[in-house]
């Protein structure tokens, strides 16, 4: 057989794979956009759908701990970078970026963090005053460290924070996280957060960013999300339950838990808290979130018993700026 | 992991290195108001400094072997203990890099260059350095870039900064680095 004729095959082999490929990762995708139909209506779901196909806006959030904001931001903007503020404090859209950010001195010198707007909606629930600086805080799911590093900021690097991570492959970049911030307040312990009970210490918060299906987080930066199946949904809910009655044993009466995902799934956010509140009714207080991005956690179609309650949490759709998130503040306060 | 306080054979060998980059009083600081201890379950064993308060909660959570077992990492890492010789890490420059006495600024080009972790040539006159030790490397508006070794030709003169360790290994070497 001739080289041509070999090459044509090898391409029409290669073409009918890409097919195959693309046909069951629509598939996926159909199982869950007929989800969102059932919980968001059919127009939100295509637009969920439209928006996860197309780039998202990330966000730099500013450190104080080395350089005041406006040096930070002035610095970026006289090299060209075009940063618009966002609702949260500290925090700007990178609009225009003339070479990689995470190239900059500013980055390497760890005067600021890249990520998600909605990743620092939970370090930023959490009121601040000054006895921050002598709390004790657990961080159930650290790794890549965004959440850990910027609640070590708010708490002026002082008191501690215990940042769990179960994964040896996600330490690294958790490590090198806290390491270019300057974070001195943090231990980290390499352990799976459902199994703490022998860490012989309460704290006083807890900030639990569980693992999720992620049907929230864009495709092309979450390509596991097409993988993802009904089965998923049902394991992580299962892990997350399990990992939110881990920490709230260690939280000490009159502290509170942040609990996000970054997923669509009512499993995973608001079923997910309404079992939690009718498991603990007479230990429990939802708070608002204090921060005005997305839509109050009762707007979704499917069953809640404590609406009032979840009507206290955000459920964040996709948008230009967003991922689709899900958080909720729980304070214990024992009856 | 096992990380423990520095023995005091340690903690001399790290003080003793530091001493030779870091003036007196900021060595005074630095062991006044920071334990080091020692990661002893590595082949290079981490170098760990540790604020009081931080510390006070390491005594308190982390008394036996069993309990030290899932700790991997304390406060801030400052480097290496290798064959008796302190190894500082890019890691360590949030806590000493201030603190060095001996400075070489690069101008914008070099600045760059050693900061993708190449070795850079500079034309100044060098008789105010020391020979062997390690120099903060810093650029014009006297951010830190890394750490450098000035390497001399045969007539004694000057004419490259080594690159030791720079902050681009955040980018390249997060693995390395960070991995075990």
């Amino acid at each position: 057989m001739g080289w041509e004729r070999r090459k044509k095959i090898l391409f029409r082999i290669k073409i009918f794979k890409r097919v195959k490929i693309r046909k069951i990762e629509d598939k996926k995708v159909e199982y869950f956009y007929n989800r969102w139909k059932e919980f968001y209506g059919k127009e939100e779901a295509q637009r969920i759908v439209d928006i996860l196909n197309s780039p998202q806006k990330r966000t730099i959030a500013t450190s104080i701990l080395k350089k005041t904001d406006s040096e930070i931001i002035g610095s970026l903007r006289e090299k060209g970078f075009e940063l618009k503020p966002t609702d949260i404090r500290n925090a700007y859209f990178i609009e225009y970026e003339p070479f990689a950010t995470a190239s900059t001195l500013e980055y390497l010198s760890g005067y600021f963090t890249i990520q998600a707007v909605t990743s620092l909606i939970p370090p930023n629930s959490f009121d601040y005053d000054e006895s921050l600086k002598e709390k004790r805080v657990i961080d159930a799911a650290a790794s890549p460290g965004i959440k850990t590093i910027q609640m070590a900021i708010k708490m002026g690097n002082s008191g501690m924070i215990m940042a769990i991570e179960k994964s040896t492959k996600r330490l690294p970049q958790l490590l090198a996280n806290i390491s270019r911030m300057g974070i001195k307040n943090t231990i980290v312990i390499n352990k799976d957060a459902r199994r703490i009970e022998s860490i012989k210490t309460d704290f006083d918060y807890g900030i639990i960013d569980a693992p999720c299906t992620g049907t929230g987080i864009r495709w092309k930066k979450e390509k596991r999300t097409k993988e993802k199946s009904r089965v998923d949904v049902e394991r992580l809910s299962k892990l997350q339950k399990e990992m939110l009655e881990s920490v709230w044993k260690k939280i000490k009466n009159g502290g509170s838990i942040i609990y996000s995902v970054c997923s669509l799934e009512p499993e995973e956010g608001e079923k997910q808290i309404d079992r939690f509140i009718k498991n603990h009714y007479n230990e429990i207080q939802l708070e608002t979130i204090p921060i005005a991005i997305g839509q109050s956690g009762d707007k979704i179609n499917t069953k809640i018993e404590n609406i009032d309650e979840i009507a206290k949490t955000r459920r964040i759709l996709p948008s230009e700026t967003t991922d689709g998130f899900f958080v909720a503040k729980i304070r214990k306060e024992i009856r | 992991m096992n990380i423990t306080l520095a023995s005091e054979n340690e903690y001399t060998i790290i003080f003793d290195q530091l001493e030779s980059l870091i003036s007196k009083e900021n060595i005074d600081n630095l062991t006044k108001h920071y334990k080091v201890l020692i990661n002893r379950s590595e082949k290079r064993k981490s170098v760990y400094m540790v604020t009081e308060e931080i510390f006070k909660q390491y005594q308190e959570l982390f008394t036996t072997e069993e309990s030290r077992k899932d700790l991997y990492w304390i406060g801030e890492r400052i480097g290496f203990l290798m064959k008796e010789k302190l190894l500082i890490g890019i890691e360590g420059l949030s806590v000493l890099g201030e603190l060095f006495t001996e400075k070489i600024i690069l101008k914008e080009k070099n600045a760059t260059k050693f900061l993708y972790g190449r070795d850079v040539i500079i034309q100044e006159n060098t008789s105010k350095y020391t020979k062997e030790t390690i120099k903060l490397i810093q650029d014009e508006k006297g951010r830190t870039l890394g750490l450098g070794k000035l390497v001399y030709n045969e007539k004694g003169e000057i004419f490259k900064v080594k690159n030791v360790v720079d902050l681009g290994k955040y980018l390249r070497g997060e693995k390395t680095l960070f991995g075990n």
